[in-house]
């Protein structure tokens, strides 16, 4: 059992590196002296530097990879996240395997430690007025709430089960609201979002994600 | 773009806002409201967008009339466009008329007036006031630029079937905690965003609707519940459990009903008369209404 842990954590490990130079070669005049030391971490297998190679020194995640940041999201979210990751119902090969790698410890320390570092917002998606429509009316002809009115003014999130869509990378959400519409990702409480995501069009699905980005890359008219 | 509604449903729709119900739900094929961007770059333009603005953040715009967690857009969803939520536009259609509440005919400002009274817990904006005139104004836009259809009740709350058994505070109670806390909180007191923004409203407690409120009564809190909640899977819940859940949020201590005699028996015998309201009843151990925290 402990000697599969390590063995995992190796590959955990390796894996990481691999994005390690993406994530500096990016980020490299924003990271912090602290954000290098790679150890084998904070406890039974979280370790900050393997996260940060894919999530970002800071874990302000990494919009061309499409890899979502992490800080200031609610600690319950990312624990139930990782827990999902680790059992399979929430698919992505990659997370699949760093969360088998931790234990249940290693999952709450990871989640704690994201979730103390402030949130960072951005001004969002100006010009695209197809994504800023359904963000902030949503399209109640067809029972589609805005996004807003679950995680709030901006897309800032609220409380521990409507995380912040502000900032994070358009490829990373339209990646997910994608994962609610075939099962690749449990359909939430209530299973609000598997609900919702259904009754978005590609279209619908790229304008929105291009809003909460807050990425400049859009043209007038919404048009992807 | 400017579409009338045909002079049948104008005759039709001369009940007041949540008072007469219309006698189905919505189907498909809503209206067509007008977005935001229709909005006129011009005097009365700003007057609307003022109006939009109070409707979305009440407690903001309109500070001195509110006096708890909620907003318009909070109950009237869709900034008060949705078809079953009571919508603005249908509600301007809907005055001057009369009004069992208060037993005259109500002008549509009027009316205004009482959501702020009750629903609001507040104080009533005089009439002329740039709140009202703002109000008044979002509302006429919307109904003005409407694309409507004729064919579909969809303004006020669809009505609900008398509930198969009588509701149940206990069975309301699992109601509420497996479909609605999520949003509203195990407490009822609902869920702010990190800078303090009201997301998810208060349903009962000091920093909700009073007892004056059409909320507080049953019959219109189930219709509301059932054609509206949860967000987006408006419908999904029996009318049962629409019922049980509405009296389960009913069934709890609110801030006091302005018209408050000193007596809760003689507020009751005056103001809640109606199987609909559990004002003075015992409830879960308590006399509702007499509670002190009702009375700020």
């Amino acid at each position: 059992m402990n000697r599969t842990k390590y063995r995992a954590r190796g590959k955990v490990f390796l894996k990481a590196l691999l994005f390690l130079p993406l994530a500096f070669g990016a980020h490299a005049e924003t990271s912090p002296p602290h954000a290098l030391i790679l150890g084998v971490g904070e406890g039974s297998g979280f370790s900050r530097a393997a996260c940060a190679g894919c999530h970002g020194s800071e874990g302000e995640g990494n919009a061309a990879g499409g890899i979502p940041g992490l800080r200031g999201l609610p600690s319950t979210y990312l624990e139930k996240q990782l827990h999902a990751f680790a059992s399979g119902e929430r698919k992505n090969p990659i997370m699949n395997s760093i969360a088998q790698a931790l234990t249940a410890d290693g999952i709450t320390h990871a989640a704690n430690y994201y979730a103390q570092l402030p949130p960072r917002s951005r001004p969002l998606g100006a010009g695209d007025e197809s994504g800023h429509e359904l963000a902030v009316h949503g399209r109640w002809s067809e029972n589609v709430p805005s996004c807003d009115d679950c995680h709030g003014p901006d897309g800032k999130g609220v409380g521990e089960n409507f995380p912040a869509l502000n900032g994070q990378p358009a490829l990373y959400l339209e990646n997910q609201l994608r994962a609610f519409q075939n099962g690749s990702r449990p359909p939430g409480p209530l299973r609000l979002m598997e609900n919702i995501s259904r009754k978005l069009s590609a279209q619908d699905i790229r304008a929105v994600s291009l809003y909460y980005s807050g990425s400049s890359a859009v043209t007038p008219g919404g048009q992807p | 773009m400017k579409y009338l509604m045909t002079l049948a449903l104008l005759m039709t729709s001369l009940t007041t806002l949540g008072d007469g119900l219309p006698d189905s739900p919505p189907e498909g094929g809503a209206s067509l409201l007008p977005a935001d961007r229709d909005i006129p770059k011009d005097e009365f333009g700003k007057m609307v967008r003022q109006g939009q603005l109070i409707f979305s953040n009440t407690g903001q715009y309109a500070r001195a009339y509110v006096g708890n967690d909620l907003s318009c857009r909070n109950c009237h969803l869709d900034q008060g466009r949705k078809a079953g939520s009571a919508p603005l536009w249908a509600a301007f259609l809907s005055y001057p008329a009369y009004r069992s509440k208060n037993h005259r005919v109500n002008t549509f400002a009027e009316r205004l007036q009482d959501c702020f009274l009750y629903s609001m817990n507040g104080k009533a904006p005089p009439l002329g006031d740039p709140i009202l005139v703002a109000l008044e104004s979002y509302a006429y836009w919307m109904e003005k630029n409407a694309k409507i259809n004729p064919r579909l009740p969809e303004r006020g709350i669809p009505q609900i079937q008398a509930p198969g058994t009588p509701p149940s505070y206990e069975r309301g109670k699992t109601v509420y905690a497996n479909h609605c806390a999520l949003c509203h909180g195990v407490d009822g007191q609902g869920r702010r965003a990190g800078d303090g923004h009201v997301v998810f409203p208060p349903l009962w407690g000091s920093r909700s609707f009073n007892w004056g409120a059409g909320m507080a009564h049953l019959n219109k809190a189930a219709a509301y519940i059932k054609t509206n909640m949860p967000l987006s899977l408006g419908g999904s819940l029996s009318d049962q459990e629409a019922w049980d859940v509405a009296y389960f949020m009913d069934g709890h201590d609110r801030p006091q009903d302005p018209r408050f005699t000193g007596s809760v028996d003689e507020t009751r015998a005056l103001f809640h008369r109606s199987r609909n309201s559990l004002y003075g009843h015992l409830v879960d151990g308590h006399v509702l209404g007499n509670d002190p925290a009702s009375h700020n």
